[in-house]
């Protein structure tokens, strides 16, 4: 009887011990699971963070150029960003997170931080819900993850096509807002359609207006601006070659830097400018086509000089090109030693 | 990174080319009449740096309904040798495929919004709990049909492509402030040095 006993309470013993492991065991596949998805998170995290530390200097046109020509291939270009800031529960992760299509690269260090601090909160979430939650959440999320046209229904929402095509567009919609958001400078605490329309709205005709502004004010200045200039880029220049992020290192230079370095520049070059000059006005008057050389090295000249020389070398040359046009046109080839 | 450097060569470039046909450099020009072609230069150069988009087709439709404005479009358009054929292929459907769509699309939401109008008019919605719904929906209609006037072509757009373009349409515009700014300091530069 009592061997039974011993022994039926030995295998309840182990019988628990089974149940036990079997309840370990799928603890073990959830923390599995759940470490997966946080490493993904983490990928996810570093990947926009070295997108967000890039050596953007301090000006938006590093990102933006970035978009200039990848967003008419735009539905497959941009990565889905809900991973990182929307809700844990629908976690859409395409394969593509390419670095250089997100567009938070004009973000302070602060919103890095809290962009950290929300990707991990969500992931800290995902923790909790993953492991209270049955299989099926899992299976949900899992294939959820693989394509976001197949959309599963959420527990506790209506299944019909139309809610679902509905949430869907809501998505989309949403996911535009927090990347129009992000381009919107100062548009970080509104939440809430109507009022990101009004910033988008304002910050547009601002836009306007100071397209309006800026071509009054180039009106305002010499009428120095008929580029009918020849070819007056020689090989030489050609044959340079500049980092290509002189046109935004110039546009990334803050007034204070430009005006001393070209003041700078100037006064040492002072010989060189009006021996050109010199030559420039012997030169006869003739319509030429544009200098699509010289504008070509202009924006693509290399060199081995640093960047500085190179923004400065660049300015040069505009310069030349506008000292040009007081009606007089250069025909010939104009050499110029840098 | 190289692609985006085209883009601003390719602005630039039809810029300063839009420039030269408008002829800024001839006295006669007003202050006036002088900053409307740099701007509609800007403008058109823009456009068609970022072509295929739908804003910039009906800017440029929109620039050359203007008698003025034509042949800056033609030069800037047609000037490049191997857009040649895609520019005559095109440009009926720059001047004619905005026109059609937006009343198509214009008498379509004329119809509807009748429809729905009737359709309140039978149906009264509960008023106290949806009240503060409706107003957000208002509101959020009144600023959609805003920013469909300010971007171009944004007429004939649903929400979701209007988001978009507005996107595109941000961008090429910072583009541009940037790209008249740069000019404007590099011509400041030199007025000070001569």
């Amino acid at each position: 009887m009592l061997h039974c006993m011993a022994s039926s309470s030995t295998s309840t013993s182990t019988s628990t011990s089974f149940s036990y492991l079997s309840v370990f065991e799928r603890q073990k596949t959830w923390l599995k699971s759940q470490q997966q998805q946080q490493h993904q998170a983490n990928y996810l995290i570093n990947e926009s963070l070295n997108s967000l530390y890039q050596p953007s200097d301090s000006h938006t046109m590093h990102y933006q150029q970035e978009h200039y020509d990848q967003l008419p291939s735009l539905n497959s270009g941009w990565p889905d960003l809900s991973s990182l800031t929307g809700d844990p529960v629908s976690k859409k992760r395409k394969a593509e997170t390419s670095r250089s299509s997100s567009p938070n690269n004009n973000v302070t260090e602060e919103e890095c931080n809290k962009t950290e601090k929300r990707i991990k909160g969500n992931a800290e979430i995902t923790a909790a819900l993953l492991s209270n939650h049955q299989d099926k959440k899992i299976k949900e999320s899992s294939t959820q993850k693989s394509d976001y046209i197949h959309v599963r229904a959420r527990r506790g929402q209506a299944t019909d096509s139309h809610s679902l095509a509905e949430r869907v567009r809501r998505e989309k919609i949403s996911a535009r807002m927090r990347y129009l958001q992000d381009l919107v400078p100062g548009c970080n605490r509104i939440t809430g359609k109507a009022g990101m329309l009004d910033e988008i709205i304002n910050y547009v005709q601002s836009l306007q207006k100071q397209v309006e502004f800026l071509s009054m004010k180039l009106a305002t200045m010499n009428p120095r601006l008929d580029f009918s200039v020849g070819n007056l880029i020689d090989k030489e220049i050609n044959t340079m070659t500049m980092s290509n992020m002189i046109l935004p290192g110039i546009i990334g230079m803050s007034s204070e830097v430009v005006d001393p370095s070209c003041f700078q520049f100037s006064s040492s070059q002072h010989g060189m400018n009006s021996s050109n000059a010199d030559l420039l006005q012997r030169t006869e008057n003739s319509s030429v086509p544009m200098p699509e050389q010289f504008l070509d090295s202009c924006f693509n000249i290399h060199g081995a000089s640093s960047n500085w020389n190179a923004d400065l070398n660049c300015i040069h040359d505009l310069g030349y090109s506008f000292q040009f046009y007081q009606g007089n046109v250069i025909a010939n080839n104009l050499k110029m030693d840098i | 990174m190289h692609g985006s450097n085209t883009f601003m060569q390719v602005f630039f470039k039809k810029w300063l080319l839009g420039l030269k046909h408008g002829g800024i450099s001839s006295k006669n020009m007003s202050f006036l009449e002088r900053k409307r072609a740099i701007k509609v230069s800007a403008d058109i150069a823009m456009a068609f740096a970022k072509h295929g988009r739908t804003w910039s087709q009906a800017l440029v439709t929109n620039l050359s309904k203007q008698e003025e404005n034509k042949a800056m479009v033609n030069a800037i358009f047609e000037d490049v040798e191997y857009h040649k054929k895609k520019s005559s292929s095109s440009s009926p459907s720059y001047h004619d495929k905005p026109c059609y769509n937006t009343r198509s699309k214009k008498i379509l939401r004329r119809s509807l919004q009748v429809c729905s109008m009737v359709r309140k008019r039978r149906h009264k919605k509960p008023s106290n709990g949806v009240g503060a719904k409706i107003l957000a929906r208002d509101l959020v209609k009144k600023r959609t049909n805003l920013l469909k006037k300010l971007v171009p072509g944004g007429d004939s757009m649903d929400d979701f492509s209007l988001l978009d373009e507005t996107f595109d349409y941000i961008i090429s515009l910072q583009a541009q402030v940037d790209l008249m700014h740069l000019l404007a300091k590099v011509l400041g530069v030199l007025n000070t040095k001569n």
